[in-house]
């Protein structure tokens, strides 16, 4: 019995560590933004409607966050709560339809651009912090996998594009309109949105790889009483080191990730799906 | 190999991390969602190179003795070469039909077991199934495993059962002294004249010793054989026909002839005869007939264990193992044969109470025994014959 505990507390730890690590590599990029900003922000002409938003998030996720060691939330609630604002969007399109009051219009674009700065500046901590929670908490993988990456690349698309301008931002709402402006020019330019260089992105990269693979190979497994951790770090080490060989391999071939990383993964998932005759 | 159902968590979570980081190109997730792939495979082949050959599973104790109804317990030793990256569980233990068998103890190196039977006789063989995971969890295959050499003996009740010893009152034939006042010609005591007395067994010089007109006259043992014998028989006409659940009345009749020939064997030796079981049992050359002598309850039980593997017996077998005996064991449904009725019936005879069975005939010495009956009227006939 007490061997089973001992497996049971060292994966418990394992899945700690790796979501230790994922979430710091998530706060490294949102920090990374965070100091562009502050040092890219011009506060000046910082408006009502903005001020209320950013205040009303703060409590609002303090509010949830001390709530939440008391009550167990639906999914939906922290949604509604942090997106209530957007809510806003539908009446005030209403009324300018209506009365052609171009206020409104002023209005909706102020309300929607704060919200989209708020939410990078307050979320973001909340959110990496959240899904740190649900990979000790959560049982199935690829939710969580898909939750990570989209984690990822939103962390690492506001980090990114702030690390490359260097004009002033207005406020919050020119933090929200900055971003929409980024996305749109990303999409038409049909550039590759998120690809950034520098030390401390590729630090961040490496945890999250790190914290990741290790929650997926180690730290989500069943009671497997006598297997010891060390014999499985193995697994992904040497995963690690196959893709070293191949990337450096097939780059002198392509540079295109979809042949070098993507299709190799789907067809040898396919494989190993298919060996073991695809019974789940 | 099957999938487990982590397996198709993680081979869905991998495809799904290398689709959506491609379409938002985070390259890193798609190196990750390509390491899964490997390290999954990896673990596969640890999988797939594991067999029986690094696989052994080992009774301590390979020949288990107990008493019907009882528990023993018995510790299975498993070794895995694999054992650092390729997990090895029990799932299964099955014992042969008639054995509960329970897993009390699972420790990663031996499981204890504890074999309760319902029946008793001799049970052979233990089938262990064994699942085996790969490092990652992902993947499971099963392998069996049967251990044809353990043996279980479960031993019948009536061996321990407290029973009423029939001694022979009055006996002419015998090898051996009967303790007991009888017909033999060793003298066993001094008694008063009875009329039944033979008159030249009174004591004339005592008699005109004794004050009064008494007579007393001398009183001889009786003699009782060395060695009874009790044969088996199991017919093929009894055992191989009609019965929907023949596993389940084999053991059920098996386990009623144990036990009565324990109540028989067991008489027989405290009175002071030898037991000899006759029955029929199956050799590279076919079936022969084969004795088990007992002399005392440690032998018999030994003797009944044997004879509880015995084989069919054809007619010319029936009929040489009723010749050789002085009781006959066999079922109701046996005498449904002619032949064999018409032999069994001229001896005394144990009958396994079977139900739907319409013997052809049973003979006036015949007990039809269902496992509780009282055995000592055939002890009785055979002994003063």
């Amino acid at each position: 019995m007490s061997s089973i505990s001992n497996v049971s507390s060292k994966r418990n730890v394992v899945k700690i560590v790796c979501a230790a690590l994922t979430a710091l590599s998530l706060l490294i990029l949102y920090l990374i933004f965070l100091g562009r900003y502050v040092s890219l922000a011009n506060w000046s002409s910082l408006s009502q409607i903005e001020t209320w938003i950013f205040i009303t998030m703060i409590i609002r996720v303090i509010a949830l966050v001390a709530l939440r060691t008391r009550y167990q939330f639906q999914p939906l609630v922290p949604i509604i709560l942090f997106s209530v604002e957007s809510l806003l969007i539908p009446p005030l399109l209403g009324m300018y339809i209506f009365t052609g009051y171009a206020g409104y219009a002023q209005a909706m674009g102020t309300i929607l651009t704060a919200w989209l700065g708020v939410s990078a500046l307050v979320l973001s901590p909340y959110l990496a912090f959240s899904f740190a929670r649900s990979m000790i908490t959560e049982s199935s993988l690829w939710g969580l996998m898909t939750l990570s990456i989209l984690e990822f690349a939103s962390m690492l698309f506001i980090s990114s594009v702030l690390a490359k301008t260097n004009q002033p931002i207005s406020g919050l709402t020119g933090l929200g309109a900055f971003f929409v402006i980024s996305l749109r020019d990303q999409i038409s330019n049909a550039s590759v949105p998120f690809a950034s260089t520098g030390l401390l992105f590729s630090l961040s990269a490496l945890m999250f790889y790190i914290g990741l693979l290790a929650h997926a190979t180690m730290g989500t497994r069943e009671a497997g009483l006598e297997l010891r951790l060390h014999n499985l770090l193995l697994l992904p080490l040497i995963a690690t080191m196959f893709i070293f060989m191949w990337t450096s391999v097939s780059v002198a071939f392509t540079s295109d990730i979809l042949y070098i990383l993507t299709i190799p993964t789907l067809v040898l998932a396919m494989v190993v799906w298919g060996v073991a005759r695809g019974k789940a | 190999m099957r999938l487990t159902r982590r397996g198709g968590d993680y081979l869905k979570a991998s495809a799904v991390t290398a689709i959506i980081s491609t379409i938002l190109d985070v390259r890193i997730a798609i190196a990750l969602a390509l390491a899964m792939v490997v390290a999954a495979l990896t673990s596969q082949i640890l999988l797939a190179t594991s067999s029986r050959r690094n696989i052994s599973m080992r009774m301590d104790n390979s020949h288990v003795t107990v008493f019907k109804e009882e528990q023993a317990l018995g510790r299975l030793a498993i070794t895995s070469r694999r054992r650092r990256f390729v997990s090895v569980e029990v799932s299964s233990v099955e014992g042969p039909e008639g054995i509960e068998v329970r897993v009390i103890e699972r420790t990663p190196d031996y499981l204890t077991l504890s074999f309760v039977p319902r029946c008793s006789g001799r049970f052979q063989g233990l089938v262990a199934t064994f699942v085996l995971k790969d490092p990652l969890q992902l993947f499971h295959k099963s392998i069996e495993f049967s251990k044809t050499d353990f043996i279980i003996d479960s031993l019948p009740r009536s061996l321990v059962t407290e029973i009423k010893v029939a001694r022979p009152m009055s006996l002419t034939l015998g090898e051996r002294a009967g303790r007991t006042r009888g017909s033999g010609q060793e003298f066993y005591a001094v008694d008063e004249y009875h009329p039944e007395t033979e008159k030249k067994d009174i004591l004339w010089k005592k008699v005109a010793r004794l004050p009064g007109d008494q007579l007393v006259a001398r009183i001889r043992e009786s003699n009782i054989p060395k060695t009874l014998r009790i044969g088996v028989i199991k017919s093929p006409r009894g055992h191989t026909n009609g019965a929907n659940n023949k596993g389940e009345n084999q053991l059920l009749w098996m386990d009623i002839a144990c036990e009565g020939a324990g109540a028989l064997g067991k008489m027989l030796i405290s009175i002071g005869c030898d037991v000899e079981l006759v029955y029929a049992v199956g050799t590279d050359n076919g079936v022969g007939i084969l004795t088990s002598y007992a002399l005392d309850l440690s032998e018999l039980s030994t003797a009944i264990m044997e004879m509880s593997v015995c084989s069919l017996s054809d007619s010319t077998q029936a009929a040489e193992i009723i010749l050789q005996s002085d009781i006959s064991i066999t079922g109701m449904k046996d005498l449904e044969h002619e032949p064999l009725a018409r032999e069994v019936s001229k001896k005394p005879a144990l009958l396994v109470e079977e139900a739907e069975a319409s013997p052809y005939t049973v003979g006036e010495i015949a007990v039809i025994y269902s496992g509780t009956e009282d055995v000592s009227r055939l002890i009785y006939a055979v002994i003063s014959r």
